[in-house]
């Protein structure tokens, strides 16, 4: 077989065992599977935006609740494809509009913002919920988890596609630009706060429809599971974890981090907590350019050895 | 009826807006002159609330007293932050951008390594004691004893600090580092000595904020996060880098947050907080006082 | 001859600081002129507000009879005024060749594809002698070598005039008589403006038809560079007024 058709015999093979996996794996698996996926989708997402500008958004959280919320509350009165979209459709939206107002400004005004917006989001929307709706939760639509799985099976290779694509047109050479040397970038006719806004729309635009699936996960939900902190921090850290510089980074954090937390979670939440965060405080002090690059170093080693 | 709340509001807004002053002056100081935006600020406020907590649950020591411990700990704990840490990334980074975003980053993953830690040691549950809770009437009006013991502390606080940075030879340095950062190195102020300073003075400003806190409000280990969204959008409204900017901005905030609490509802602050934020970064982004 | 590049009054002001004050000025077609001036005469800061990096207190500036004092810079860019900047700022991580194609992506007034543009960057590159470079990343560069890929990048965009902020700074004789072979070549070749900053006297004299004195924010003389150098206000702002 010519050797270019080679590179694509695994990837191949992983797809189809991927796709089989529902009729053989036990539930348990293909649920964590689809779990793995979605931390995947979200990493990779953030890395899209602020690994390209370097505009660290610490509000992933907002987006992925908004989705989460949106299905919370019309899973039930419309469609479920419908709601996924609206989630999608809705994050876009709000951080479109999000953009327009911070990213004309520097970085910093932009991490602000997005450091408080879940926190404004969830406050906002529990008292809309305990004092003028009267329903301190909601029932949420229930779905299969093969459904599940399936959605995010194919949204996985969906997004990765989509963003390896981008990178490669205009779009993703302006951004690339903007993270290289913004006032440069300004200078030679890239408008900065377009491609920054939509940029980091379509970023937040997948996050939203994550959570809008992910939250048939559970029964009944309040708005503080949808924005919790851990879906801004872990997207940064695994990014971080993984290598911020390089596309494969994202995915490499995520599925070992995801791995981890959901062997770990149950039960010692704190400490994998604190471990977490001095992961990313090692990583970020000694290892910038994360595990990636230590991979890259010893497959150079190996190849030099062999040559 | 109208009167009483207005003057309610008055000393109130008050208390919480000379609190928000110190943390916000803190950070503003740490910002200006290291360009760290410490996301962890918050947390030193925590810090300084749990060890003003357990040495009055504990020895039964005067609050005001542990805040020499308190901001001593606070002290130690961003000394051995800033040699293991910061020196390390500040040198190594090539552009201010750079440094800006991994100190940011760091900073995060420091806040939920203590809020966490915390939940470890102390349990994520309320806890509060009583002090000075008498009620004092003024204007006819009856306020708890602590809430003017803190008014009072903060005002002396913040007071000493303007003070400190506008008449001192050490405070004009530290705002000439905001101001000038190359020109102030030129004139020879020995740059990374200024920074530990800013680091250190802000922290401690921070953890009296929480030692003071502890007096009047039940603590949790997340008690830092609330607070830190306030100097944050504070800082914003000031100006970053602004240190007079932090504190009449810090006022503001509070009388913001008291209104929206008291007249509004209080799930509500954060949704005033973001509105201000909206507002400030529409018309005025540099913030309202130039640094 | 058509002005290209005209300022009314243009005013900058920084808090109490007054760092342009009612400058005049114009750039004719295929005109090369000099901007000189003593350190902090606000020649940069004349560059900066023509180039929409910071705004006018007041004043106006006109590109071909169009008001653009409030555009921002890629609006500037693509109407066709290019910019160097004193210390090189090109995109570090992506190789000369990436540097170029960007500018000639965003920067012209049409948008083009980057297929269609290949052999135009590569004979750009070729003119300029950085072909052999071109995979190289941009700051693994000499400093000449990426003063001129600052040239270049700005040329990619197609300016009808090129602001050049002291392109000789800190090159050695050799170098700065390369570049300015190098401007005047742009300049003959490819029918462009230029407006420089200069503090290299030499080549000011080689190169410019006429020349610009700012001195503390304030325009104090103009004209050819021989009469300019005798000016007694240039002198005193240069040397004191012992020597005037």
């Amino acid at each position: 077989m010519p050797a270019r058709q080679q590179k694509y015999i695994y990837p191949t093979i992983i797809a189809i065992a991927l796709a089989v996996a529902p009729l053989f794996a036990p539930r348990y698996f293909i649920s964590l599977l689809a779990i793995v996926f979605s931390w995947i989708i979200l990493a990779v997402s953030w890395h899209f935006f602020c690994g390209s500008t370097k505009y660290i958004s610490l509000g992933s959280a907002a987006f992925f609740g908004t989705g989460f919320y949106i299905t919370a509350l019309f899973g039930k009165s419309l469609p479920i494809f419908t709601v996924i979209l609206l989630g999608g459709v809705i994050s876009f939206l709000l951080s479109f509009c999000i953009g327009l107002v911070t990213l004309r400004l520097k970085g910093m005004y932009f991490a602000i913002f997005t450091y408080g917006l879940s926190e404004l989001l969830k406050n906002t929307l529990i008292w809309l919920e305990t004092v003028v709706w009267g329903t301190p939760g909601r029932f949420v639509v229930n779905l299969d988890i093969e459904f599940i799985y399936y959605i995010m099976l194919v949204l996985v290779f969906v997004v990765n596609a989509f963003f390896y694509l981008l990178r490669r047109t205009r779009f993703g050479y302006a951004l690339k630009a903007i993270g290289e040397s913004e006032d440069t970038a300004e200078h030679v006719g890239i408008n900065t706060t377009i491609y920054k806004t939509i940029g980091f729309s379509l970023s937040s635009l997948f996050m939203g429809v994550v959570g809008s699936i992910l939250v048939t996960r559970w029964t009944y939900v309040d708005p503080r599971m949808g924005f919790s902190g851990l879906y801004s921090f872990m997207p940064a850290i695994m990014t971080i974890f993984g290598g911020i510089e390089s596309k494969y980074g994202p995915i490499l954090g995520a599925v070992i981090l995801s791995l981890l937390s959901e062997i770990l979670l149950t039960g010692f939440k704190e400490y994998y907590m604190v471990i977490l965060g001095a992961v990313l405080l090692f990583f970020v002090v000694l290892l910038p350019k994360g595990l990636y690059s230590i991979l890259e170093k010893i497959s150079q080693k190996f190849s030099q050895r062999g040559g | 009826m109208f009167p009483s709340l207005f003057f309610e509001v008055l000393i109130g807004g008050l208390v919480l807006g000379l609190l928000y002053s110190l943390v916000s002056a803190g950070l503003n100081l740490q910002y200006g002159v290291t360009r760290i935006l410490n996301v962890a600020h918050g947390e030193f406020l925590m810090l300084g609330a749990y060890t003003t907590y357990f040495l009055f649950i504990l020895f039964g020591v005067n609050p005001l007293i542990s805040l020499l411990v308190s901001g001593l700990v606070s002290l130690i704990l961003m000394l051995a932050l800033y040699s293991g840490i910061f020196r390390i990334i500040i040198k190594r980074s090539s552009s201010i951008e750079e440094l800006e975003m991994e100190t940011l980053l760091t900073c995060f993953a420091l806040s939920f390594i203590f809020q966490n830690t915390a939940v470890i040691l102390f349990s994520a549950n309320e806890r509060g004691y009583i002090y000075a809770s008498q009620l004092i009437s003024i204007a006819g009006i009856p306020f708890a004893l602590n809430r003017i013991i803190v008014a009072i502390a903060s005002s002396v606080i913040n007071f000493v600090i303007y003070a400190f940075m506008r008449f001192s030879r050490v405070g004009t340095a530290l705002r000439a580092m905001v101001s000038e950062p190359i020109g102030a190195k030129l004139v020879g102020i020995n740059a990374s000595r200024m920074y530990m300073l800013s680091l250190l003075l802000g922290c401690i400003l921070s953890a009296w904020a929480g030692s003071l806190i502890s007096m009047m409000f039940a603590i949790t280990p997340f008690i830092g996060s609330n607070y830190l969204m306030i100097a944050l959008v504070a800082t914003v409204v000031g100006g970053l880098g602004s240190f007079i900017g932090g504190i009449i901005s810090g006022i503001i905030m509070g009388y913001a947050v008291y209104i929206t609490m008291r007249v509004i509802s209080p799930s509500l602050t954060s949704l005033v907080l973001y509105i201000v934020l909206i507002l400030i970064l529409l018309l005025k982004p540099r913030g309202l006082f130039k640094r | 001859m058509t002005t290209l590049l005209e300022g009314i009054n243009v005013t900058k002001r920084f808090g109490g600081l007054i760092a342009l004050n009612k400058v005049n000025f114009y750039i004719e077609e295929e005109e090369i002129v000099g901007l000189i001036g003593p350190n902090g005469s606000g020649k940069t800061t004349l560059f900066n507000v023509i180039t929409g990096a910071t705004p006018a207190t007041s004043g106006t500036i006109k590109f071909l009879s169009k008001d653009i004092t409030k555009l921002k810079p890629h609006e500037i860019c693509r109407l066709g005024i290019g910019r160097t900047f004193q210390t090189p700022k090109p995109f570090p991580k992506m190789t000369v060749y990436e540097n170029v194609l960007i500018s000639a992506l965003f920067g012209r007034q049409l948008n083009v594809k980057s297929s269609e543009i290949h052999d135009e960057i590569q004979e750009l590159l070729e003119e300029f002698d950085l072909a052999e470079k071109a995979s190289l990343l941009a700051t693994n560069l000499t400093l000449s070598e990426q003063r001129r890929l600052e040239i270049i990048r700005a040329l990619a965009a197609k300016p009808k005039i090129l602001l050049l902020d002291e392109t000789t700074a800190g090159l050695n004789p050799a170098e700065t008589l390369q570049l300015v072979n190098l401007v005047r070549k742009v300049h003959k070749e490819m029918g462009v403006a230029i407006f420089m900053i200069e503090h290299n006297l030499r080549a000011i004299r080689e190169l410019v038809s006429r020349v610009m004195v700012l001195n503390r924010g304030e325009k104090i003389a103009e004209g050819k560079p021989e009469e300019v150098a005798r000016d007694s206000k240039v002198i005193e702002a240069y040397l004191g007024r012992s020597y005037a």
